[in-house]
Formats: structure tokens, C-alpha cells, sequence
């Protein structure tokens, strides 16, 4: 394998330019980021630590291992949406456990109690989505309020799969240990419930389907808390709790220990050596990545930044050019890369299906890096079979069985997004750029076809066209739709997991691989019906 | 006195009954003459750097076994035995053994020795020449000491009537202990007085000469830790007339070879003499570096019989020496032990060193582990030279007391050469710069953690909440600490410690264990019914004090007799059942108070 040969010009205009730009976004994203690490605000925060509690971040903190990566999924989930807070009230991620890879998901106790809404509960099923795919043991640091009662109907009918997701999980061995710091009450309760390992907190845990106020109206026998469901109870008696723990660091102590005798994971030889670092600084990546999806930019130039030793074998380097495809490892792991180097033509399309079939018959996982503003329009190529060539692709993105991972590096329109595999096809891991930008159309051309096709329906109405009103309506359209291709926008309602420095992107990818090798790599020879 | 000149007889090969620093410098000067080398070393001190120095080695049961010693000297052919200090160098009988196996013995005649060790008759002998000594008697305040003693043992100043009586016994136990002679000498205690030594040797011809004076008044619990010549409260004047009285005396008793005549210098400008110590010293190096002479060499000159050659020998410039000891200043100097895992001697000084990676130091020996000297044209900037060495040393395995040497050499007070015998330093560790030790180890920590993907950093966070806290130990006091790359210090990693070194300071870090061992941590238990039941038997009354694993009460349920037991030991604060009961699963049998615990 060839290392690839870098040639950017980190004097020139665009380069400075992109940089500036990057690492200004970059600067908003970590101001976001610490926001959503602050849970419910100081005042509660505060009153959390007066009662004696870890916050919930610090007990994802201990009860990781030391010197464990944590890579946390979808950290900007409900922001900016009304209701909701940034990260929606769940800390998720993926981390090492007794040296164990796992899901850890933890409430945000300070934020609402810990209350689920509805961005929680997308992010939630994700995260449920992430643990079977990746068969990772998950670890549930509970202390809930419930279902945010006011917007209860948008959470009680869907929230029940959660539940039927663990013992789902369960069947397949996939093991879930919940530590009960707190409240846990009503439908809250089943998580211990459905739970394979309980660990309660003593003189902290409360697991009820009914408090003591609703108790009395119910049958109008007068209880308290703990009687009714504390650790000591559930450990004694109800034998809903398999572990009394004395304190919070007790607990997490006992759900590594349960970790610990866990069947392990498949040993992965890529994981043990250290791998050669790419030849080139990630540093550039920032004035790499274009600012202005409009202007595209050279993707080896990435991958030459993520691949180890920058090597890079590529295939089919002479055909089909506007997708790139090529073997490489990255932190060890074999993997086959495709990146967009400009539109999708029939040519690219059928070179991509072909790579994905190639990598699938030799089980080596996928990473897309996505920068496409979609197929090619026009007559010429709607001749030349731009559909039936375009459907080559996202057929073998649809039925590839090994894991894939995008990484948004740009734009992402139209049905580029489906076939370099977006949110939709179910890679295992996908992460955005802040330079990312997503929607079936730019907004500039959607405001445009808007636009001529409201002047034929007056047209064909025979009515006259007024211009202000149309120009304002057109106007309003396109800021809209900027508004909503933001990486923001996009990464609040779970279209991705998480917006990530692009400096982050190879250590990301090193994780996500090693997550995905805890369920096995296995490609597909089986297809849909190929349209040739 | 005084001996016949006897022939001159080259030494070839020399036995060196001793270990440490000293072992290693006797041996550098025989090989640098081209006499080998013969070590010796229990089993058990087998692996100190002394015994692979040496050109043989053999084996002896101890250090103090003179005739072993002799033995082993005869086995291996040597027709010298140099003693070093401490041990036997000062045993009259030792050196006696070696004349009389054939042995020459590298120090004065047995008969000099054994006048000299007691004090009584060191003092008559000084009197005789006309040499001051310390007023005996009772007055206060005073001194008493043990008459074999040295060292500081035995050793005790009184200042208040009542507390004499407490002082003797005490004095009179320790010196039994250490000398196996409770014998005690009183003497006027001299407030603020300076300790000053003056380097004799004498040759067999009857030439006694001096090499001028070391300043040895900077002492911890009665031993000395900083030496220097010249002293900085000695004229020109004065220290003609000390050297003289020094040499007056070596004459009065034919002195040969290697000794030291020990002064008390009070305030005043008076000086009495103390001791005359017959061995090289300790400090032997300062003398070497202001007079260009090697003190080792002379000593086997001599002891070859060669006559002393020294006229014209100058005092140039000014030496100070440290002494590096295994203790720990903080906590009363108490000797400290453990293995050498960080030696890396620093730049700038003259280091005499008897410790090499991976020496263990026991407490069998002196905790001396090295002596760092340094020599200028003047005072302060020997002290800056020293001071420079010792920052740059770093030792780790062992609590040191590098940092309270180094304390000493900034302080004003020795600075300006005001120390005296009775100064001393209120040392404490410094917590401020403990946690900047300790930062800095959690970096390196920090870093040395690395996962099961060894190319992604530890503590990779996307979303980085605050830096990973780890939680260290450095002398008892924990330190939580975030990683500090910025600090300039060295860390060695070894058996589970840290040892962290920088210019400032040194410490050993240990990580604090993130989940300490399980324990119930509640001071209240309660003893339950695991199933229901009859209770068949109380085994236990109110207030009956009850261990762990304790059997409390004997339940039937399903046909079977099953016995609760205690959890935590303390005290039955309430048994809630009676006999016959029939108790439901998880009822609350006996009530444990364990608060009471401590009575027990």
C-alpha cells in the first residue's frame, strides 16, 4: 500500500479561509458541548450534591475504567427544540467497563429529575439500537422522574419499546445491568424490572409502580417511600433487587464487578498494536473541509489524515472518478473507504456498488465520508440510466451486512444521502462535521423550484404574478431551509450521532470500529436484483 | 608511645571491613595505588554495590565479628585491613587481632585507640597538654553523656533541676543499649556553642601534623548532616591555636595515622576539647577538597609505613558537604527503609555515594546514603554549588532528607553562619508544592493509562465535562489532583509507586485506590429472618457485645434448624422477637449497634 502524497497549500485563500471558519464553528460546538455537560443549571446541580449524590456525569466517570475513551452518542440531542435541552436529558455513550467495551446511559438527574421527553426518548431508542448491533453489554445508571408528565403523549405509547428492547437484548445475550441511584417509579420501574442485573442504592433507590400518595388514594393504605420501595426492601424481600449496595461508589464498584464475569467480548488482534499515525496533521483537516458546500474539496486529502501511515489502496482509480474507493486501516482495523470527489455519476454509482460488494465477500467494514450534493440531472444523464445506476448503489448499501460508518465531512442532499448510506440505511455509527449541511435540496434550488412552480400554477390559474409577494415568499422559503439543513438542526432530532471536531475523526472511527467488532463481521454474498 | 619506625611494607591487597560509601571510596584510592581489593558482607548484604566493587569478596556472619573478619583477611591473602568508620573502626581489640594475625591495620596503634575511646581518659590526657576541656560537673545547664558513647547516643541536654534525674535514666538505658556501658559523663552545658574539628595525622617517625578545621555545628538529634571547612566563626587567629593544641595533643600521645580532635567553640571564642575520634571520618571529603590531598591515601601511606610529607599544604577555598540519609525529617528523622528504585546522582558536587538502583536499605545499617561535596573559591558559592546538586539528585524508593538539606543551605541563619549545635529548621513538608509534585505525577499516569485501543489517548472524551481527577497519596495526605504536563518533573514508575522528582522537591506517590476495599460502612444492622419461620432460640442478650459471624438467634422454618448470625460486630441493641415467634421473611430479628465499638 501506497502512502497518499498530500498537495494543499495551507497559504492560500481558501485554505486560510475554511480554517477560520472551522475553527470558529468549532468554537460554538464546545460552547454547546459544555452547555450540555451543566444538566439542569447550578441551583440544581447544587441541591443534587447537597443530598449527597454524584452527579450523573460523575458516575459515568467512575464507573468507567480509568484512562477509559468514552465516546458519548449524540451529546446535542434536543437542541435548540422547545422542551427540550441540549444532550435531552440522557448521557450515553460508549465506553470501556472491567475492560469491556459497553453502553453506559445515564439520567441527567439535576434536569427535570431525570425525566424523560421526547428527544430523550429518540435518543434512547438509539442508543438501544447501537447496544444490539453492536451486541454491547449496557449498563443503565438510573434515576428518573419518568415520563415528563406535560408532554406525556408524545412519550407514553413509544416509550414502551425501551422495555421490550432489554429483554429483547436479553434473549440475545446481550446482557443489561441497571444501578438504581434514585427514583425509578411507575413505568420507570421496569427498567430494574426487565433488567438482567439490579444494583440499588441504599437509602437512595425508590422503585414503585405507586408512590405513597398515590398509594392512599388508590387503596388508602398510608406507606412510606422506603418501605414501599427502597433498596433494602427490594433487596430483603421483593427480590427485585439482586445487590444492595451501602453508597453510590459501592454500586458502581459491584456493576464492574458484574462486568467483569461477563462472557467476553471477540478478541480483536487490530486493538492490541499501536497503529502508525497518519503522515499528516489532522490540524488541516480544518482548512481541508469546505466551509461552502458549493466549493468541493480533494477527499484524499482526508482520508490521507485518518488512514494509517496516510496508506491508501485504491480501486478502480482511473474509472468512475467522482467517488473514490480504496482499502486502508485505520487504528489497525481493515476497512473500505468511499468519499465523494463530486457528484454521483452511473460510472461512480456502479464502481461503489461493486466496492461494497468486494468489501462484504472479504467481511472488511465500510466507512463513507459524505460530501455529495446528489446525482447527476439532466437529460443526458437521465438517458445514460443515472436511476438504474444510481439504484445499483443504494441497493448494495441496503442489503451490505458489514458495519459501515459515514462520516458527514460536507454536504449531504438528495439521494446521495441515501446511497452513501445516511441516517436512513442504518450504518453503525454516524457523525457529522460542523461544516455539514443536510436536506433533500439546497435550499437555493428549492426555494427555485418553489418558485417556477407556484408562477405555472398562476400561469395555468390565469392569474397575474405578483413579484413582491412571490420574491418574499421565495425568500422566506430559502431561509427556512437553511435554517433546517443545519448541522444543529440535524443533530437535535437524531439524524446523526453527534457533531464531532474533525480532528476527533479518526479516534472516533477507532472506537466505533472496535464497538462494531463486539457483534460479528460478517458481509453478505445475498442481494437485491440488481437493475443492469 | 610514639613505636619504633618500622620498615616500610607495601600493602597488595586490602580488606575492607566495612559497607556503604565508605567501602566504595577506600576501594576508588587502593585501586587508583594498585592494591585489590577485598569485600566483606553477611548474606544478606550480598547484593550492596560494595561487594561488587570489591576485586573478591567473603562472606561473614557481621560487620562486628572481628574475628571472622580476620579470617576471611587471612583466607583471601590481604596483608592490610582498612576498618572505614563506624563498626569496628574504633575497637581497640580489632585492631589488635590484625597486628597479631599479621594484618596491618589502617588506623592508629590498638593502645591509642583504646586510651582514646574512653572519655575520662581522653580528658586527662588533654589536661596534661594543656588542652581546655569542658568544665565537668553539675551545673546547669548540662550536658550528660554516655563515656563510651559517640554518635549522639546517650546523649542529653538538661536545663531545669527537676528533669535531671529523668535525664540520667533515660541517658544511662540508651547508652547501656548501644554501648553495653551505662557509664555517664557530666559536663557544663556551652549555649550556642559551634561544633569544630581539626584533621590530625601522624606518621610513625613522630611527625604529627593537622589539615586545618571542619565546621560541623549543623546537627539533627546530635549527629552531624552539614559539614564545612573552613568554619565560617573561626579567625586566623583561632584556628592557628586550635590546630595547634590539636597536634600538641597528637604529639602527647605519638598519634599515627588518620584522627580527628573534636572542640566545642562557644560564643565567647573559647574552645574545649572534646573527643579525639581514631578513624577517618565522615566528613573526611571537606579536608580532601580544600587541601588537595586524598585522606585514604595518606592512611595507607602511613599504615605502610611511609613518613608524613606535607609541608606547605594549604587551605584553598571553601568545601561543604551534605550528608543524603534515609529518613524522614518530617517525622522526627526516624530512619527510613526500603529499595533504591530511583538514583540519579545530580551535577555540580563531589558525590560519595553507597547506594546503586535496586539497593535495598534495611534497617540493619546506617542510613547513610551518600555525602555530596562541594568546593568554591568561597562560601557562598560552595553553598549555591551544593545546593545546585542536591536539586538536581533524585532518589526515589526512599523518604530522604534531600529537601531539608536544601532548606538548611537557603536558610539565612547558615547562610550568614549563625548555626550552632542546638540550631535547627522547623520542617514540615510543603503542601503546596506536594500538590504540584502530585499534579505532575498524574499526568504522567494520565498518560501511562492507555486502553484497549492503544492509539487513542486516555480519557479520550468528544464531549470532555472536566479533566479526569486522580486521586493521590503523598505522605499520608491525599491529594486530588488534574494532570499538569507544565511542571518540570521527572517520574519514575516502580512496584506500584510513583517517585516524583523536580529541582523543588521530591515525593513518592501512590494512587489512592478508586473503591476502597467494601466494608459495611453503617454503624447500624439489623439481623433478619431470610425465610418465615419459628424462633427456636435467643442466643443473645440486650447490650451483649457480639463479633462478626456471631450466632444471634435459631430459627426452624421448612423443618431445618437455621441460626442467624451477626454481620458487624458491636454491640445487641434490641432483639425484637421472642422465643416461639413465628416471623415473616425480611422481620427484623436482633438490632446491631457497632457505635459502641470502640469500648470493646
Amino acid at each position: 500500500m501506497q502512502p497518499l502524497r498530500s498537495s494543499i497549500d495551507r497559504d492560500s485563500q481558501s485554505y486560510q479561509a475554511n480554517y477560520a471558519w472551522m475553527s470558529q464553528a468549532l468554537e460554538r460546538l464546545r460552547t454547546e458541548l459544555r452547555r450540555s455537560t451543566q444538566g439542569g443549571g447550578e441551583k440544581y446541580v447544587r441541591r443534587h450534591r447537597e443530598r449527597g449524590r454524584l452527579l450523573p456525569r460523575e458516575r459515568v466517570e467512575m464507573l468507567l475504567d480509568e484512562g477509559s475513551y468514552f465516546l458519548e452518542i449524540a451529546p446535542l440531542a434536543g437542541i435548540g427544540m422547545e422542551n427540550e435541552s441540549a444532550g435531552a436529558g440522557v448521557i450515553g455513550g460508549i465506553g470501556l467497563v472491567s475492560g469491556r467495551e459497553c453502553l453506559v446511559i445515564a439520567n441527567e438527574a439535576t434536569l427535570k429529575g431525570g425525566a424523560t421527553s421526547e428527544a430523550g426518548l429518540w435518543k434512547n431508542a438509539r442508543l438501544a439500537d447501537i447496544a444490539v448491533e453492536n451486541r454491547l453489554p449496557t449498563i443503565l445508571l438510573v434515576e428518573s422522574a419518568g415520563a415528563d408528565l406535560p408532554v406525556q403523549s408524545k412519550i407514553f405509547v413509544p416509550g414502551g419499546r425501551g422495555f421490550r428492547e432489554i429483554t429483547r437484548r436479553s434473549k440475545l445475550r446481550i446482557p443489561t445491568i441497571a444501578v438504581v441511584f434514585g427514583s425509578s417509579t411507575a413505568g420507570g420501574a421496569y427498567l430494574p424490572g426487565m433488567s438482567d442485573y439490579v444494583v440499588m442504592v441504599k437509602r437512595q433507590a425508590q422503585v414503585f409502580l405507586a408512590g405513597p400518595p398515590l398509594v392512599k388514594m388508590a387503596t388508602g393504605e398510608i406507606s412510606d417511600e422506603e418501605a414501599l420501595g427502597g433498596a433494602e426492601m427490594h433487596s430483603r424481600i421483593s427480590g427485585l433487587s439482586d445487590y444492595l449496595a451501602e453508597d453510590e461508589p459501592d454500586a458502581l464498584r459491584i456493576a464492574r464487578g458484574i462486568v467483569e464475569h461477563l462472557k467476553p467480548a471477540p478478541e480483536i488482534a487490530a486493538r492490541r498494536v499501536r497503529p502508525p499515525e497518519p503522515l499528516y496533521n489532522r490540524e488541516e483537516l480544518l482548512g481541508i473541509a469546505s466551509s461552502d458546500t458549493r466549493v468541493p474539496f480533494e477527499i484524499r486529502e482526508v482520508i490521507a489524515r485518518i488512514a494509517d501511515g496516510s496508506r491508501f489502496d485504491e480501486f478502480k482509480p482511473e474509472y468512475g472518478q467522482t467517488l473514490v474507493t480504496g482499502w486502508a486501516r485505520v487504528h489497525g482495523f481493515s476497512v473500505g473507504i468511499l468519499g465523494n470527489n463530486g457528484v454521483l455519476m452511473s460510472e461512480s454509482s456502479g464502481k461503489g456498488a461493486q466496492f461494497i460488494q468486494l468489501c462484504n465477500q472479504q467481511d472488511i467494514p465500510l466507512i463513507f465520508l459524505q460530501n455529495i450534493t446528489g446525482f447527476m440531472v439532466g437529460r443526458t444523464y437521465e438517458e445514460g440510466g443515472i436511476i438504474r445506476n444510481g439504484a445499483k448503489l443504494i441497493n448494495a448499501v441496503s442489503s451490505s451486512t458489514v458495519p459501515a460508518i459515514t462520516i458527514m465531512v460536507g454536504g449531504s442532499y438528495g439521494a446521495g444521502n441515501y446511497a452513501m448510506c445516511g441516517r436512513a440505511y442504518a450504518p453503525r455509527f454516524l457523525f457529522t462535521w460542523p461544516n455539514h449541511r443536510i436536506a433533500v435540496m439546497g435550499a437555493q434550488q428549492l426555494a427555485g423550484v418553489m418558485d417556477i412552480i407556484k408562477r405555472d400554477a398562476l400561469a395555468k390559474a390565469r392569474l397575474p404574478v405578483e413579484e413582491e409577494k412571490l420574491a418574499a415568499s421565495r425568500q422566506a422559503l430559502e431561509n427556512q431551509i437553511e435554517k433546517e439543513s443545519d448541522c444543529y438542526f440535524a443533530t437535535a432530532r437524531l439524524w446523526d450521532d453527534g457533531i464531532i471536531d474533525p480532528r476527533d475523526t479518526r479516534a472516533i472511527l477507532a472506537i466505533s470500529l472496535s464497538a462494531a467488532c463486539n457483534a460479528p463481521v460478517e458481509g453478505t454474498m445475498e442481494w437485491g436484483v440488481f437493475r443492469h | 608511645m610514639g613505636g619504633v619506625p618500622p620498615l616500610i611494607r607495601p600493602i597488595r591487597k586490602l580488606l575492607i571491613a566495612n559497607r556503604g560509601e565508605i567501602a566504595l571510596r577506600i576501594m576508588r584510592t587502593a585501586r587508583s595505588l594498585g592494591i585489590a581489593t577485598v569485600a566483606v558482607s553477611p548474606d544478606a548484604d550480598e547484593r550492596s554495590p560494595h561487594v561488587g566493587a570489591a576485586d573478591e569478596s567473603a562472606r561473614i556472619d557481621s560487620y562486628l565479628n572481628a574475628e571472622a573478619i580476620v579470617a576471611a583477611a587471612r583466607r583471601a591473602g590481604a596483608d592490610a585491613v582498612h576498618p572505614g568508620y563506624g563498626f569496628l573502626a574504633e575497637s581497640a581489640d580489632f585492631a589488635a587481632a590484625c597486628g597479631e594475625a599479621g594484618l596491618v591495620f589502617v588506623g592508629p596503634t590498638p593502645d591509642v585507640i583504646s586510651l582514646l575511646a574512653r572519655k575520662t581518659s581522653a580528658r586527662a590526657i588533654a589536661n596534661q597538654a594543656g588542652v581546655p576541656v569542658v568544665p565537668m560537673g553539675s551545673q546547669l545547664p548540662m550536658l550528660i553523656k554516655a563515656a563510651a558513647g559517640g554518635g549522639g547516643r546517650g546523649m542529653r541536654i538538661v536545663r531545669r533541676v527537676e528533669d535531671v534525674d529523668s535525664a540520667m535514666d533515660s541517658a544511662r538505658g540508651e547508652a547501656e543499649r548501644a554501648f553495653g556501658d551505662g557509664t555517664l559523663l557530666m559536663e557544663r552545658y556551652i549555649e550556642g556553642a559551634r561544633h569544630v574539628e581539626v584533621q590530625i595525622f601522624g606518621d610513625h617517625y613522630g611527625d604529627v601534623i593537622h589539615l586545618f578545621e571542619r565546621d560541623c555545628s549543623v546537627q539533627r538529634r546530635h549527629q552531624k548532616i552539614i559539614e564545612e571547612s573552613p568554619s565560617p566563626a573561626v579567625t586566623a587567629d583561632l584556628r592557628a591555636r586550635m590546630c595547634d593544641a590539636a597536634v600538641t595533643l597528637g604529639k602527647a600521645m605519638g598519634y599515627t595515622n588518620a584522627g580527628t580532635v573534636e572542640f566545642l567553640l562557644a560564643p565567647s571564642g573559647e574552645f574545649y576539647f572534646i573527643e579525639v575520634n581514631t578513624r577517618i571520618q565522615v566528613e573526611h571529603p571537606v579536608t580532601e577538597m580544600i587541601t588537595g590531598l586524598d585522606l585514604i591515601r595518606l592512611q595507607i601511606e602511613v599504615a605502610e609505613g611511609r613518613a608524613l610529607n606535607l609541608a606547605g599544604v594549604e587551605q584553598r577555598g571553601h568545601a561543604i558537604e551534605a550528608r543524603l540519609y534515609a529518613e524522614q525529617p518530617e517525622n522526627g528523622f526516624l530512619p527510613s527503609t526500603g529499595t533504591v528504585h530511583v538514583w540519579e546522582p545530580g551535577a555540580c558536587a563531589r558525590i560519595d555515594s553507597g547506594i546503586a538502583r535496586g539497593t535495598e536499605v534495611t534497617r540493619l545499617y546506617d542510613p547513610l546514603l551518600a555525602k555530596f561535596v562541594a568546593w568554591a573559591e568561597d562560601r557562598d558559592t560552595a553553598i549555591r554549588k551544593l545546593t545546585y546538586a542536591l536539586r538536581s539528585t533524585a532518589v526515589g524508593g526512599v523518604e530522604t532528607n534531600r529537601d531539608f538539606l536544601i532548606q538548611v543551605l537557603e536558610h539565612e541563619d547558615f547562610r550568614e553562619g549563625r548555626a550552632h549545635t542546638s540550631w535547627s529548621l522547623d520542617y514540615a513538608r510543603d503542601g503546596s508544592r506536594d500538590e504540584m509534585l502530585a499534579d505532575a505525577a498524574a499526568d504522567y499516569i494520565v498518560r501511562e493509562r492507555h486502553t484497549s485501543l492503544p492509539g487513542v489517548p486516555a480519557y479520550w472524551r468528544n464531549n470532555p465535562a472536566r479533566d479526569p481527577v486522580v486521586k493521590l497519596e503523598i505522605a499520608g495526605t491525599v491529594h486530588e489532583c488534574r494532570a499538569d504536563a507544565t511542571q518540570n518533573c521527572s517520574v519514575w514508575a516502580m512496584g506500584g509507586a510513583y517517585y516524583v522528582h523536580s529541582t523543588a522537591g521530591a515525593a513518592t506517590v501512590r494512587v489512592v485506590p478508586r473503591f476502597p476495599e467494601a466494608a459495611p460502612s453503617s454503624k447500624h444492622e439489623t439481623a433478619n429472618s431470610p425465610m418465615p419461620g419459628q424462633v427456636l432460640r435467643i442466643l443473645v442478650e440486650q447490650g451483649q457485645p457480639v463479633k462478626p459471624g456471631d450466632a444471634l438467634v435459631v430459627l426452624e422454618a421448612m423443618k431445618m434448624e437455621q441460626t442467624i448470625r451477626a454481620k458487624i460486630g458491636g454491640r445487641v441493641a434490641a432483639i425484637l422477637v421472642k422465643q416461639g415467634q413465628v416471623v415473616a421473611p425480611g422481620q427484623m430479628l436482633v438490632e446491631i449497634d457497632s457505635r459502641e465499638n470502640a469500648d470493646d
